[in-house]
Parts: C-alpha cells; structure tokens; sequence
C-alpha cells in the first residue's frame, strides 16, 4: 500500500474522532444550568440554550445525539448560531477566505524567507555574520507573535478592514516563528547534506561549487521541508486567532473567539470540525508532494 | 555527572541561559522583596516591623511605603524595596495616577489601573514560572505515558497512535472553552492543564518513535525471554533508553508554554485578573492605544524567559545526545 493512499484511508478515523472528542465536551459542557448562566450576557439566553439542547439531541442518550449530529453535519449543515440565528455555515464561509489567505500567505512568505536564509546560513558556515544572524534569528523566535503584531501596529501598520496591507503586516507577524524554525531546519539539513558521501564524489569528479551545492545538496536539503509543511499549519492555523484579533481580521479566529466568549456552542462546533478539515487537507497536500518531489519515492510501495 | 556537565556546556550560551533561568526563579521567589508596597524594615512609632513585605501584619494593613514615608517621627525610619510598589495597590499614597509614562516616580510607568508596571513585571515572573513548569509536568507524564503504551502491542499503538493525531489536530481554543466550562473558576491549574492537553501529542509521537526503535533492541528481547512483564519491559527496559526525547522537550517546552500563558492571558482566556502576568500586560498596551512602556518591558521579560529556556534546551539536548 502507498503511503499516500494509507494516509487517506486514516483519514475518517481521525475526523470521526475529532468530531466525537467535541462532540463529548459539548455534550458535558452546557449541562450544569449554573454554569450556562455565568457564560450568558451576550445575547445567550436560556430560551435558546433549551432550543439548542432540543436541536442537538443533548438530553437524549450520547451515541443518539452524536449520530444526529454526524447526519446533519455530513450535509453541511452546523445548525444555527446561538448570538444572532445566523446559519454557522454562512458564518464560517464569510470566515474563512480572510483566515485561509492569511495562513496561505505565511506559509509562502515562511518558505520564500526561510529556504534562501536557511542556505546562506549554511553556505558560508562559520562566518561572522553567520553567527550573528542565527543568534537575530534565536532572539526572535523567542517574541510572543501578540508583541509583535502590536509592534508592528505602533510602527504604523494599516489596522482593520480586508486591505491588502493589512493582510500582509498580519501575515508577517504570523510566519516570524515559523521563518525562524523552517531557515533552521534548512541550515541543518544542507550542513548534513554537504559533508554526505555523494556530495564528495560530485566534489572529485571536478563539480563546480555552486553545482554541487544547487544540484547535489540542495534538492536533498529540500525535501525535509515538504514535510514540515504539515507540521506547521495547525501551528499557523491556532496562531492566527491572535493575529486576527491584534490586526482586526474577521477571519476564522475571531470568529471562534467571539463563540468562545459568548459559548456559542454551535459555532465552536463547526469551527473545530473545519479547522480539523483543513489541518488534515494540509497534512494531506505535504505528504503528497513529498511523493511527487522524492523520485524514490514515485510508485514504490511499502 | 561532570562529564554531563562538560558536555551540557559544549552548546553554546547554554551556561548563560541556565545562569539567565536561575536569576529568572530567584526573582519569582523574591519578588516580594523586589517589589511591594511595604517596606523591607522599618521603625514607626517605637514599632520595629523587619520584613513587613513579606510578613505583611495588621498594623500596617491600611499602609504603603508612601504613607508611611510621610508620617515619620524623629527617630523612625524606613528601608522600601527597589520598586516601593506592590502589583496590586491601585492609588499608592493615595494619588491615583493612571497611564503615567516612565518618570522618576515610576520606573516603567503605570497601566491604566494606576498599578505600577515594574511591580507587576516582576510579580509576573511568578505565574510564567508556574505556568510554564507545571504545564510541561502535565504533558510530560502524560506524553511518556501514551507514547510507551503505543510501542508495546500493535492494537495498542493503533488506537492510541489514532489519539495522538486527533490530538495533533484538534483546537486549541474549543479546548480552553471546554476546560473552562467544567470548572466554576479559572486558575493558574487550568491554563497549564489547556497548555499541557495541546502538547502532549508532540512528545507522545517523539517517545512512541524512541521507544518502538528500542523495542527492537537486543536487551529488550534478552528481557522477554527471561520472562520479565510488559510493564517491566516498559519502565525498566524501554523508558531509560526513550527518554532523551522527553527530557529535551521539557526544558524547550517550558519556553514554549510561557508564550503560550502570554497568547492565552492575552486574548483573555487565561490567567484570571488581577493576577500579574505577562499576557495581561500585553492586553493593556493593545487596550490603551500601544503605550510603549506597556508593550517593551513585558516583550523583553518574556523573550528572555524564552531565550533561557531555549539554551538549557540545548544543552541538554547536547548533553544527551550519543558522544561521537
């Protein structure tokens, strides 16, 4: 069996039990009356948690509410907000294009910044400003990403609305971390790719140096990083709650923070349930074009 | 020990951050010598109070170091810490003073309840090393304990391995909400339980990966054959040998958890006020129109506390990897 197809295969294992997890903790969360009082004040009522509780099949047995709940969401439909009524389907669809391009462009702006830093860093090892850099580098990755958006906020960065200029100050202060992390990983594996056998015999048999680094060293050094793609989304993807919330982005994040002030159930469901799609989906791409990229990888079977 | 000790060196800055780590802990211990509102000693009215900042007696209840100042007798005295300021006192000596900027009364400055900031940068090193080491002591226990579990038996490792990554993917915030939910109050063991219930897939994937390839060693076999129990295997056999992941995750995670505290006190769903943390700190300088004083001193102190965190982390990991 294919990596790629045994990954697909897990695949609704893990989405069913992303689901059941929230599911559970919904189903244990609104019980306690006392404490759905302390969560009202934004527009929650009791009225509409008792329609919420008859909606979802809360009082009836676990498996009973969990199977109608897997039912309506296999049809898209998340039920309706607590706060306002709306439809969560069309609060999340009005949420998601500002989050998915702004996790989209961090992660090009991460591999455009990273890649290149990560092989100049490892090209001229030992240097001076090589040394200096990668301790820039260390220094940064220790800054909370809500310092420094509001860094960047009080340096004059464009706050609110759908700008351009906004999306991509937010998008920078998101893919710092990552930045420092992915030129790290790239540093290390090209240092190792360089003092590999294969890299030595390329030396002797007369390559240019440029060649062996770009031809040789390289396109080994690289493939590593196809795989962190999918470690870093769902890293990306939590990250930018903070981002939307510091530059006033209605994305994704801000969207589940609002829910989570005013737990609304409804929409904490569905967010979790998209954001599980779209960590896996991401997961999904790398390992894929891993696949593509690794010659000795194409149409072996394991 | 001090071949360990050689060796934890080799990592450069590793020393420095253990050094950077342990004035970090000896300012949360102290702190209410380094910042209070009472003096370290003082003699009012024939009264001698010798560490009223940490004793805090009933007589100087309704007092701080202003109020006493101004009522000295002749031969009393008073000896107030560095920053003569506690993290809560809202209007010391009575004069509020809301939004000050950097002044010769206050160092850093006040936030907009009129408390000053250097006292509660200072008390801010308490929670974040609360927080951070008892998030990492959640996650590593359990971490350990599934990813063990996974390399024992094959049903095993594919259920719980199913766990891991549905762990690996799961929200952050609906998590917090459900943490918070459950519990009438939130408090500093529920933000490090949300910080360590986000992590543990990470180290539990590590230690699986450690612990399956030790499973395949000679010794454990040796061990099976003379019959030992899986459990033995496991704890005597296996843990030792899988461990290095989870010993450098710890002193990395501790880093990792402090900015986790500051994002989630940040948005508001984690150390409860009026506690003094670095998140809230931040929450302030983004409520009061990016006050400078707000938003530097709380980076720096956080930064730092990472920085530290990160260089033992290197050490230790240069410490346990295998010579040659």
């Amino acid at each position: 069996m294919s990596p790629l197809l045994r990954r697909l295969l897990l695949l609704p294992p893990t989405l069913l039990g992303i689901t059941l997890c929230t599911f559970l903790l919904l189903h244990v969360a609104p019980g306690d009356p006392a404490e759905v009082r302390a969560g009202m004040g934004r527009g929650v009522t009791p009225e509409s948690i008792a329609a919420f509780r008859a909606e979802y099949h809360l009082d009836e047995p676990l498996a009973t509410s969990y199977l109608h709940w897997l039912a309506r969401s296999a049809r898209l439909d998340f039920g309706r907000s607590l706060l306002d009524g709306q439809p969560v389907r069309d609060k999340l669809a009005a949420a998601l294009p500002a989050t998915l391009s702004l996790a989209l462009l961090a992660v090009a702006l991460a591999y455009l910044l990273a890649v290149p830093l990560g092989c100049a860093l490892a090209a001229s090892d030992g240097k001076r400003w090589t040394r200096l850099t990668t301790s820039a580098l260390y220094c940064l990755y220790a800054l909370p990403t809500a310092a420094v958006g509001l860094a960047a906020l009080f340096a004059g960065a464009p706050y609110g609305g759908r700008g351009a200029g906004v999306l991509f100050a937010a998008a920078s202060c998101l893919s710092l971390a990552a930045i420092v992390k992915l030129s790290r990983y790239q540093r290390g594996a090209l240092l190792s790719a360089l003092r590999a056998d294969w890299v030595r015999t390329a030396r002797a048999k007369g390559a240019s140096p440029a060649r062996v680094l770009y031809r040789h060293a390289l396109r080994n050094a690289l493939l590593p990083m196809v795989t962190l793609l999918g470690a870093e989304l769902p890293a990306l993807l939590s990250g930018s709650v903070i981002v939307e919330e510091v530059f006033g982005i209605h994305g994704l994040g801000l969207c589940g923070f609002d829910a989570v002030l005013a737990r609304d159930y409804p929409v904490l469901l569905g967010l979790t349930t998209l954001g599980a799609v779209l960590t896996l989906a991401g997961v999904l791409v790398a390992d894929a074009a891993y696949g593509l990229l690794d010659p000795r990888l194409r149409g072996r079977s394991t | 020990m001090s071949r360990s000790w050689k060796r934890f060196s080799q990592a450069r800055g590793a020393r420095l951050g253990l050094a950077l780590l342990g004035g970090l802990i000896a300012l949360a211990l102290f702190a209410d010598l380094a910042a209070s509102d009472l003096p370290l000693a003082a003699r009012v009215g024939a009264h001698l109070y010798l560490l009223p900042c940490v004793t805090r007696p009933a007589a100087l209840a309704s007092d701080d170091n202003q109020s006493l100042a101004a009522r000295l007798g002749p031969h009393d005295w008073l000896l107030a810490p560095p920053v003569p300021y506690g993290p809560y006192a809202q209007h010391p000596g009575g004069i509020t003073r809301v939004l000050d900027p950097p002044s010769h009364r206050h160092l850093l400055g006040t936030d907009d309840r009129g408390r000053d900031v250097a006292a509660r940068l200072i008390h801010g090193t308490r929670i974040a090393l609360a927080v951070g080491p008892l998030a990492v002591a959640i996650y590593l226990l359990l971490g350990t304990l599934i990813g063990l579990l996974c390399a024992l038996g094959r049903t095993g490792d594919l259920v719980l391995g199913r766990a891991i990554e549905i762990g690996l993917t799961f929200p952050t915030l609906f998590l917090l909400l459900a943490i918070q939910g459950m519990s009438a109050t939130a408090s500093l063991f529920e933000v490090g339980l949300a910080i360590a219930l986000t992590e543990w897939p990470h180290l539990a994937r590590l230690v699986r990966a450690d612990a399956l390839k030790t499973m395949a060693s000679p010794h454990v076999e040796a061990a099976r054959a003379m019959g030992a129990s899986p459990v033995r295997v496991a704890l005597v056999h296996v843990l030792p040998l899988a461990s290095s992941a989870a010993l450098t995750t710890a002193a990395f995670g501790v880093g990792q958890a402090v900015l986790f505290e500051t994002a989630l006190t940040f948005l508001g769903f984690g150390v409860p006020p009026p506690l003094a943390s670095w998140g809230e700190l931040l929450s302030q300088a983004q409520a009061s129109g990016l006050e400078p004083w707000l938003l530097v001193p709380p980076t720096v102190a956080i930064a730092l506390t990472v920085i530290a965190c990160n260089l033992v982390g290197d050490g230790v990991r240069k410490m346990l990897e295998e010579p040659g």
